[in-house]
C-alpha cells in the first residue's frame, strides 16, 4: 500500500526549478532514503510535502492530496518532519519542546505527560529533560526534534540530514534509533542523508536525485550500482 | 527539583501581592505617595499586556496605547452619553478594545516584525486624528468630563479617596494579572513562545501561527482597552494626552527596564518609571530625556531587564560559594 504518492511535483524559484517533475511512491511501512547532490531539491522537496512551500503537482497522502495545506494541517494529517539545521525552542525546557508536538500536533490529545514520558524515554533524553534546551548538545538537539515530532504521532517521518556533523558512535545510535521508530511504532521515515554508506544501511529503498530530477530509484544494492548516480556522485 | 521551583516563585509572587496589600497601612495613607503608586498599578498593568504580546508572542505591536485609549474613550462618552454605569462601561472599553485588537490583528495576519510595528503605530496615528477632529463627539484636544465616577457608598474612586482607590485599584490589578500570569502558564503561552522561539519549527508541530496571532492581539488589547477605561475612571477625564509620544515610550521602557518576556518584569518596570518620573516632574520635559538614558543604559548593560538580574549573579555567587548551587543549573 502507497502511504505517499508525488505526481509530478514541480517547485521554482523565479527561474530556477528546485523540483522538476518529480513523481514518486512511498510504501508504507518502509524506510525510504533520498540521496543527491548539495542543491538538488531534496530540502525543498521536504518543504513542499509539510506545507512551508506549495508548487505544483499533486501530493498525496494516504489518499488525501495533501499538496497545498499549511504545515500545522499536514503536521495534524499525520506527517512530521525535522529540520536540516536543528531549530528547536532554545529558550524553553527539552520537556516543553516535546509537550509543543503533543499538545498541538495531536488533535483531542489525551494523557499528555504520559506521552511526552513515552516518547522521552523511547528516544533516550530521560535525565536531561529539563534542561533549557538551548544548552543542550547537538545530539540531544537532534534527538529532542526528533522527540517533538514523534509526540505529534505520526505515520510518516521526514528527517532532514539527521547525522551530520555527530560522531561515529552518535551515528550508530541514531541509525538504530531510526530503525526502532519504524519497527516497533510502524512508522513509515523518509530519509535524507549524504552519507552513502548510512543510508545504504538503514533504506529499504533509496531515490536519487539531481537538479529537482529524478535519476533513479530502487533497492540500495541497485540504485548504488547505476551508471547515472556513479557519475552524479563522482562528478559532482 | 521543577515543582520546587515553580513553587518558589509563586511564593515570590504572593509575598508581592502581600506587600502591595500593606503599602497603605506602612505608608498611614500618605495620600501622595498613593496615588503614585495607584498610577503605577495602572501601568503595571498596561505594561504587562503589552509585554503579553511584544515579549512573550514577539509580535511587534505599537498600537497598545492606541488600545488603552479606545477602551478609555468607549467607557468614558457611553458613561457620558448614555449614563451607562461604571461597572458596564470598564468591561465595554475592555471588550472594544479586542475587537478592535482583532482587527488589526486580521491586518497584521501575514505580515512580521516592523510591518506589523508600522500598521500598529497607523492605528495610534489614526486614532489621535479621528479624536482631535471629531471634536463634537470626543471633546477633541480638551477632551471630556462629566462622567459617572466608579462609587461605592460615600467612597469615590479618585485621587480624592487614596486608600479606598488603592485597594480598588489593587483588586483589579490582582485580577487581570492573575489573568495574564494564567495565559502565560497554559498551553496558549507555550504557544506563543514556541512561535516566538522558532516560527517553523513550531508550525511543523501542529502550532496554528494565524490563530494565536489572533489570540495575542485580542486578550492584551482587551486587557489594555479594561485598564484604560479605568485610568480615566480614576482620574475622570478622558483626553488624547494618553497617546502623547512620552507616554507612549514611558510604558514601552517600563517592560524593556524590567525585561521583555519576563513575567511580571513589566510591573517591576512600571513601578520604577512611574516613581522616577514623578521624583523628576520637577526637570519638566527634560525628564524624559534622563528616562531615555535609562533605556540606552538597560539595552546596552542589562538586556534581559531587570528580571534578568538574579540569572546574571548567579554564577558569581556560585563561584563564591563553592557547588552549593549546582542543581539550579539543571533545573
Ligand atoms: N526559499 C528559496 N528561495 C530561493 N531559492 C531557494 C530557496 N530554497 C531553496 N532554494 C534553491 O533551491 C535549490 C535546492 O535547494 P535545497 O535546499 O532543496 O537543496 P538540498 O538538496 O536540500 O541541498 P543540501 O544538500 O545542501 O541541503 C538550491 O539551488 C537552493 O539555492
Ligand atoms: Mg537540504
Amino acid at each position: 500500500m502507497k502511504i505517499l504518492q508525488a505526481k509530478e511535483v514541480t517547485k521554482r524559484f523565479g527561474e530556477l526549478a528546485a523540483v522538476k517533475d518529480l513523481t514518486f511512491e512511498v510504501e508504507k511501512g518502509e524506510i525510504f532514503g533520498i540521496a543527491g547532490p548539495n542543491g538538488s531539491g531534496k530540502t525543498t522537496l521536504f518543504n513542499l510535502i509539510s506545507g512551508v512551500y506549495s508548487g505544483s503537482g499533486d501530493i498525496i497522502f494516504e489518499g488525501e492530496n495533501i499538496h497545498g495545506l499549511r504545515p500545522f494541517q499536514v503536521c495534524h494529517k499525520g506527517v512530521a518532519r525535522t529540520f536540516q539545521i536543528p531549530i528547536l525552542f532554545p529558550s524553553i525546557t527539552v520537556y516543553d519542546n516535546i509537550r509543543v508536538g503533543a499538545h498541538f500536533g495531536v488533535l483531542k490529545g489525551k494523557n499528555e505527560k504520559e506521552r511526552i514520558n513515552e516518547v522521552i524515554d523511547f528516544v533516550g533524553l530521560r535525565g536531561r529533560e529539563n534542561i533549557v534546551a538551548e544548552h543542550v548538545d547537538l545530539f540531544d538537539k537532534r534527538l529532542t526534534m526528533l522527540a517533538g515530532a514523534l509526540a505529534t504521532q505520526p505515520r510518516l517521518l521526514l528527517v532532514d540530514e539527521p547525522i551530520a556533523g555527530l560522531s561515529p558512535r552518535e551515528v550508530r545510535d541514531s541509525v538504530a534509533l531510526f530503525q526502532k521508530i519504524n519497527r516497533e511504532l510502524g512508522i513509515t521515515i523518509i530519509i535524507i542523508e549524504h552519507l552513502m554508506k548510512v543510508l545504504v544501511e538503514v533504506s529499504h529503498r533509496l531515490m536519487i536525485i539531481n537538479n529537482g530530477e529524478k535519476i533513479c530509484i530502487g533497492p540500495p544494492e541497485e540504485v548504488t550500482q547505476n551508471k547515472e548516480v556513479i557519475e552524479v556522485y563522482l562528478g559532482g | 527539583m521543577v515543582v520546587n521551583k515553580i513553587g518558589r516563585k509563586n511564593a515570590l509572587l504572593l509575598g508581592g501581592v502581600l506587600v502591595l496589600g500593606l503599602l497603605p497601612i506602612a505608608l498611614q495613607g500618605n495620600a501622595r505617595i498613593l496615588n503614585v503608586l495607584i498610577a503605577a498599578l495602572m501601568w503595571g498593568v498596561l505594561a504587562s499586556a503589552w509585554d503579553l504580546c511584544m515579549g512573550y508572542a514577539r509580535v511587534f505591536s505599537f498600537g497598545h496605547l492606541a488600545f488603552f485609549t479606545i477602551g478609555a474613550y468607549t467607557a468614558g462618552l457611553t458613561a457620558r452619553q448614555l449614563g451607562i454605569p461604571p461597572l458596564a462601561a470598564i468591561p465595554l472599553g475592555g471588550v472594544t478594545a479586542a475587537i478592535f485588537g482583532l482587527l488589526i490583528g486580521l491586518l497584521c495576519l501575514r505580515l512580521r516584525g516592523v510591518y506589523i510595528a508600522m500598521v500598529t503605530f497607523g492605528l495610534h496615528m489614526v486614532l489621535q486624528t479621528v479624536i482631535i477632529w471629531g471634536r463634537d463627539i470626543t471633546g477633541g484636544k480638551t477632551g471630556v468630563t462629566g462622567f459617572a465616577p466608579l462609587q461605592i457608598g460615600q467612597y469615590i474612586f479618585s485621587p480624592s479617596y487614596p486608600f479606598f482607590s488603592y485597594y480598588i485599584a489593587l483588586g483589579i490589578f490582582i485580577l487581570l494579572l492573575f489573568i495574564i500570569y494564567r495565559i502565560i502558564n497554559s498551553p496558549i503561552g507555550l504557544a506563543f513562545v514556541a512561535l516566538r522561539d522558532s516560527e517553523p519549527y513550531a508550525k511543523s508541530l501542529g502550532v496554528n501561527e494565524y490563530k494565536y496571532k489572533l489570540i495575542v492581539f485580542g486578550i492584551s488589547a482587551f486587557i489594555a482597552g479594561l485598564i484604560g477605561a479605568v485610568y480615566i475612571h480614576f482620574y475622570g477625564i478622558i483626553s488624547p494626552v494618553t497617546l502623547d509620544i512620552p507616554i507612549f515610550l514611558m510604558v514601552l521602557i517600563m517592560f524593556m527596564l524590567g525585561g521583555l518576556g519576563r513575567f511580571p518584569g513589566a510591573v517591576i518596570g512600571a513601578f520604577v518609571i512611574t516613581f522616577v518620573t514623578e521624583a523628576l516632574r520637577p526637570l519638566l520635559l527634560w525628564r524624559f530625556v534622563a528616562l531615555g538614558a535609562i533605556v540606552v543604559a538597560v539595552t546596552v548593560f542589562i538586556p534581559g531587564g531587570l528580571m534578568s538580574i538574579p540569572e546574571r549573579v548567579r554564577p558569581f555567587i556560585r563561584r563564591a560559594f563553592g557547588r552549593r548551587h549546582v542543581e539550579e543549573e539543571v533545573s
